[in-house]
């Protein structure tokens, strides 16, 4: 179990010193600002495929700089923080945020989203992100938050002339702020019965008593679930996930959920780790509500991308598993589960991203029907993908499935992990639908497919780590093994 | 020099190598849309060839295998992943190899019999079929609770390609039906398993033996297993799988879930719950002779009633199957040598009749009863073959069936007179429905007989059935072939109980 007060172990960096350990932050946000001057007066035709370009570039510049700056602290008055755990997590969602950009390169004229803005918000809300896994106080958190969700309100209303991309963003936007709402009113009651935002300050006082906080807390925590798609706090991810063109629905199932999902860790861990037990039995519930939702909604699916979206929301509740055990594994297997989760979902969307039917993109179940005969190599790369969405051996999804119920059992959670694999069977059915389609159907209309340079490589890169898991496993082993909270 | 090599991790991976040879041959499309005759041919021996000298590597160990040492032979250990106490931790000792040698005689069978059945998709086919038996391989080697988990459900993905894709006109039913069952028995053998790693602190099964579990433990944990073991035995009331899975695989898919795939869940009790849990063993063992007694009356009345042969065999396996189990929980020498043996014999002899069934639907297209008969006259060779399959199924002495049945009614006599009983007289209701079976397929009159244009056997089935048939008898009259094997390994499961 962990000590308290583990934040004050770390240095307080004091004055215009801080400034380096918020440095990718500062990198991405100043670059975009050039950027953006860059494309209103020199690109003109180009515009949205160099301002893609230089993203590229930023993110990578951006994640060397989090990689090699080994510097752990906390700066800006204690407002701003920077831990290897949170390091872990940015390296994770600027990996996302480049999948994101490959994905978008040559994809963004299909999909309705040709627009430079495309690139400037997307870098907006990774400097959110990155700022939000990093914040010490909880006004950092709430700015964080609201900077790295108010580009993607936009970004899913990019698509002007379409009618559900609207309605996604309408939704998005309406069900956002009201979380945001909830958020804010916790943070307030939390400042009302502790006298301060800082995290430290707050995590130093015996909460355990104080029902003020345990509501604010609450509070919190259902506008967070919110923004994690964790049922019974889910029902825009359906429509949104639907909705919108495909590189953003992959944006919005990876990046924001990790950073979120980071200072979620932060606050159970650290700040609340005090109060943990009045927290676990909400927390298995949002779980198991999750995975029951997750799994039992998608069954009856028929469009590729809902059902996408009723995964994830499974997926989130395996991942909250991790979370109610409370302990090193529990947090290892978040880590783990997060990595592979991602890598998973590029190769879906790369796979759904580089396919055609009567040249639009495909948008149902059934529209993969005899996928297999047509091209043979993605069919198998969608099936390995499936599998290890389903969590069988010896793919990827399975050692992710294994370290959360690992973590669960040795917390004493039996019961939540016995239901969990119960769930993980019922939610193997839906991926073996997928494969079905593929494999067993035929169909007269050949599917197109249209996969550039990028795609093609992303499509490897996951078949790759979701095959070759297990031989990579030590590696991460390693790794993730090193990090500390 | 050869003692240095890793040998099984060899066995285990040269099918996965022979797969990956295969996905090299360029399959080039003529005018037409068709594969090249040449590619596909270039397929179908890379594949005979990779599964044959995986048979030549099994025969290799066996010749190398010591009989009488107490200790895993041919062990490999490398660390894996440190900090959660996994090892790839391989070996054999006299229960896993009867097993491996059975898979690898079965593959090679297996492709031969789908030379020419299987028309579409044959390199996909041949893809899946080796990538199976090496997963199978590893599984019967595995020495690690983890690796162990990982290979018998991995066992899953290519099976239910195989029964999806070239599978009858209720594949897709099957093939769900197949992997949910499945699954759902083997997640729950998940949780015991990071219990155990959990409690014990290391997933090596030989540092897991030495760990005393408590009775509650045990009884818990060995519930957690059976759940998985039962399901792929399969123990009634958890067979309803077997039947579908069976009639919609194809034939060679049918053969290596009867001949082998069944038997994973046989080699499981006696490899984790007998040693790991003998407390519990005992605790439950009425229960057990209870659902298999149910299976064996049972089933065989069932099996009476099919008009599908395919079912009818099936069926007959729910039954065979419940002997092994009863073997099994007697908890003596007879009992385990007969259960493990009747697994051998059963593999083979439910292998071949599946076989038979696929050179007559091949002709017919058909494997309703009532439309077939008169094989006797128009392929007499085939039905001479197809006797020996059916009294080796009825357990006729000097076949391999019959050694089985007779050690584990031996065996029950000692501890329960009343299930030797049962079971013993349950053996006239197998007599009826194979013989009926015979009967009907080869001396019946069929309805439309004239309407199929039948030829006896041809060369290669000529090839795949006599071995076959060989190991039957030889089997039969030498049982101590596979016993000799036995003596060590049930000697330390039964030390246990003492």
């Amino acid at each position: 179990m962990f000590t308290q007060n583990i934040i004050n172990n770390y240095l307080q960096i004091p004055g215009i010193d801080g400034m380096l350990l918020a440095m990718p932050e500062i990198f991405i946000f100043c670059s975009t600002l050039i950027l953006m001057i860059l494309d209103i007066f020199f690109f003109k035709e180009k515009s949205f495929k160099n301002t893609n370009k230089f993203g590229i570039f930023i993110i990578i510049i951006a994640f060397f700089l989090a990689l090699l700056l080994p510097s752990t602290g906390i700066a800006f008055n204690g407002l701003y923080f920077v831990s290897e755990l949170s390091t872990f997590f940015k390296l994770i969602i600027l990996l996302s945020i480049f999948f994101v950009f490959l994905l978008s390169h040559n994809k963004a004229d299909i999909e309705g989203i040709k627009f430079s803005e495309f690139n400037f918000l997307l870098l907006l809300s990774t400097c959110g992100m990155l700022i939000l896994v990093s914040s010490n106080s909880f006004l950092t958190f709430f700015l964080a938050l609201e900077l790295q969700a108010l580009p993607i309100y936009v970004m899913c209303a990019l698509k002007k002339n379409d009618i559900k991309s609207a309605e996604a963003s309408l939704k998005y936007f309406l069900l956002g702020a009201l979380s945001s709402g909830f958020i804010l009113f916790g943070i307030s009651l939390i400042y009302g019965f502790v006298g301060s935002i800082s995290f430290e300050q707050v995590s130093n006082i015996s909460l355990k008593e104080n029902m003020g906080i345990n509501f604010g807390l609450i509070l919190i925590l259902a506008g967070v679930a919110f923004k994690i798609s964790s049922a019974p706090f889910h029902m825009w991810a359906p429509d949104v996930y639907e909705g919108t063109p495909s590189p953003i629905t992959f944006f919005i199932a990876t990046a924001p959920k990790i950073s979120i999902l980071g200072i979620l860790i932060y606050l159970i861990y650290r700040v609340f780790s005090g109060i943990h037990d009045n927290l676990s039995d909400l927390i298995i519930v949002l779980s198991l509500s999750s995975m029951l939702v997750g799994s039992i909604g998608a069954i009856v699916q028929k469009n590729l991308k809902r059902l996408i979206a009723y995964s994830s929301i499974a997926h989130m509740g395996f991942i909250l598993v991790g979370m109610v055990a409370f302990s090193e594994k529990g947090l290892h297997a978040i880590m783990y589960y997060l990595i592979i989760y991602l890598f998973l979902l590029t190769g879906v969307f790369a796979i759904i991203l580089s396919l055609q039917k009567d040249d639009k993109p495909i948008e149902l179940i059934s529209d993969l029907k005899g996928l297999y005969n047509d091209h043979p190599f993605i069919s198998i790369c969608l099936l390995i993908f499936m599998f290890s969405l389903a969590g069988i051996p010896p793919l990827s999804g399975f050692f992710g499935k294994w370290l959360v119920f690992f973590s669960a059992i040795d917390s004493g959670f039996y019961i939540l992990a016995i239901l969990g694999v119960l769930f993980s069977v019922i939610s193997a059915f839906y991926y073996l639908k997928i494969i079905r389609v593929m494999f067993f159907e035929n169909s007269d209309t050949p599917l197109i497919i249209d996969g550039n340079r990028e795609i093609r490589f992303l499509i490897n890169l996951s078949l790759f780590v979701s095959v070759l898991f297990f031989a990579l496993f030590p590696i991460f082993d390693y790794m993730i093994l090193n990090t500390k909270i | 020099m050869i003692e240095n090599w890793p040998i099984l991790s060899i066995l285990i991976f040269l099918p996965v190598f022979g797969a990956l040879l295969i996905l090299l041959i360029p399959s080039k499309i003529d005018q037409e849309g068709k594969i090249l005759k040449n590619s596909i041919t270039n397929i179908k021996l890379v594949s005979l060839w990779t599964s044959i000298m995986t048979f030549l590597m099994t025969l290799l160990l066996s010749l190398k295998f010591n009989y009488t040492e107490k200790q895993y032979q041919f062990l490999e250990f490398y660390e894996w992943v440190p900090s959660l106490g996994i090892v790839y931790r391989v070996g054999l000792d006299g229960l896993s190899l009867p097993f491996i040698l059975l898979t690898a005689f079965l593959v090679p069978i297996c492709i031969l019999c789908s030379w020419n059945t299987i028309q579409h998709k044959i390199k996909e086919f041949m893809i899946s079929f080796l990538i199976l038996e090496a997963f199978i391989i590893g599984m019967f080697s595995a020495l690690d609770i983890v690796v162990f988990y990982i290979f018998f459900e991995a066992v899953l993905i290519p099976m239910f390609l195989i029964i999806g894709i070239w599978g009858g006109v209720e594949r897709i039913y099957a093939s769900f039906k197949f992997f949910l069952y499945t699954l759902l028995g083997s997640v729950l053998m998940l949780i015991a398993i990071i219990y155990i790693i959990d409690t014990t602190g290391t997933s090596d099964l030989i540092q897991v033996l030495d760990y005393d579990f408590s009775k509650t433990e045990q009884l818990l944990l060995f519930l957690g297993f059976f759940f998985s073991f039962a399901v792929k035995v399969p123990m009634w009331p958890f067979h309803t799988w077997l039947p579908d899975a069976h009639v919609q695989a194809p034939t060679a898919g049918s053969i290596i879930l009867a001949g082998i795939l069944l038997k994973m869940g046989g080699y499981g009790f006696l490899r984790f719950s007998l040693p790991l849990f003998p407390d519990a063993s005992l605790f439950y063992q009425p229960y057990i002779f209870f659902l298999s007694c149910v299976a064996i009356v049972y089933t065989s009345f069932v099996a009476f009633a099919q008009q599908d042969i395919k079912k009818l065999i099936a069926y007959s396996s729910v039954a065979h199957m419940g002997f092994v189990t009863i073997g099994i929980f007697c908890f003596n020498t007879q009992g385990l040598d007969g259960a493990v043996f009747q697994m051998v014999s059963h593999g083979i002899i439910s292998g071949a009749l599946f076989l038979a069934i696929g050179v007559i639907y091949e002709r017919t297209h058909t494997r309703d009863i009532n439309k077939l008969g008169d094989f006797a006259t128009t392929m007499p060779k085939y039905s001479v073959f197809l006797m020996f399959f059916t009294l080796g199924s009825v357990g006729l002495p000097g076949t391999s069936g019959f050694i089985g049945e007779v050690l584990v009614l031996i065996g029950s006599w000692k501890v329960n007179p009343l299930v030797a009983i049962i079971s013993g007289l349950s053996l006239i209701l197998g007599a009826i429905y194979m013989l009926r079976f015979y009967r009907k397929i080869s001396f019946g009159i069929s309805e439309n007989q004239d309407k199929y244009e039948i030829h006896d056997v041809n060369i290669r089935e000529f090839m795949i059935l006599i071995p076959l048939v060989m190991f039957i008898i030889l089997f039969g009259i030498f049982p101590n072939i596979v016993l000799n094997f036995l003596k060590v390994p049930h000697f330390l499961i039964l030390e246990t109980f003492k």
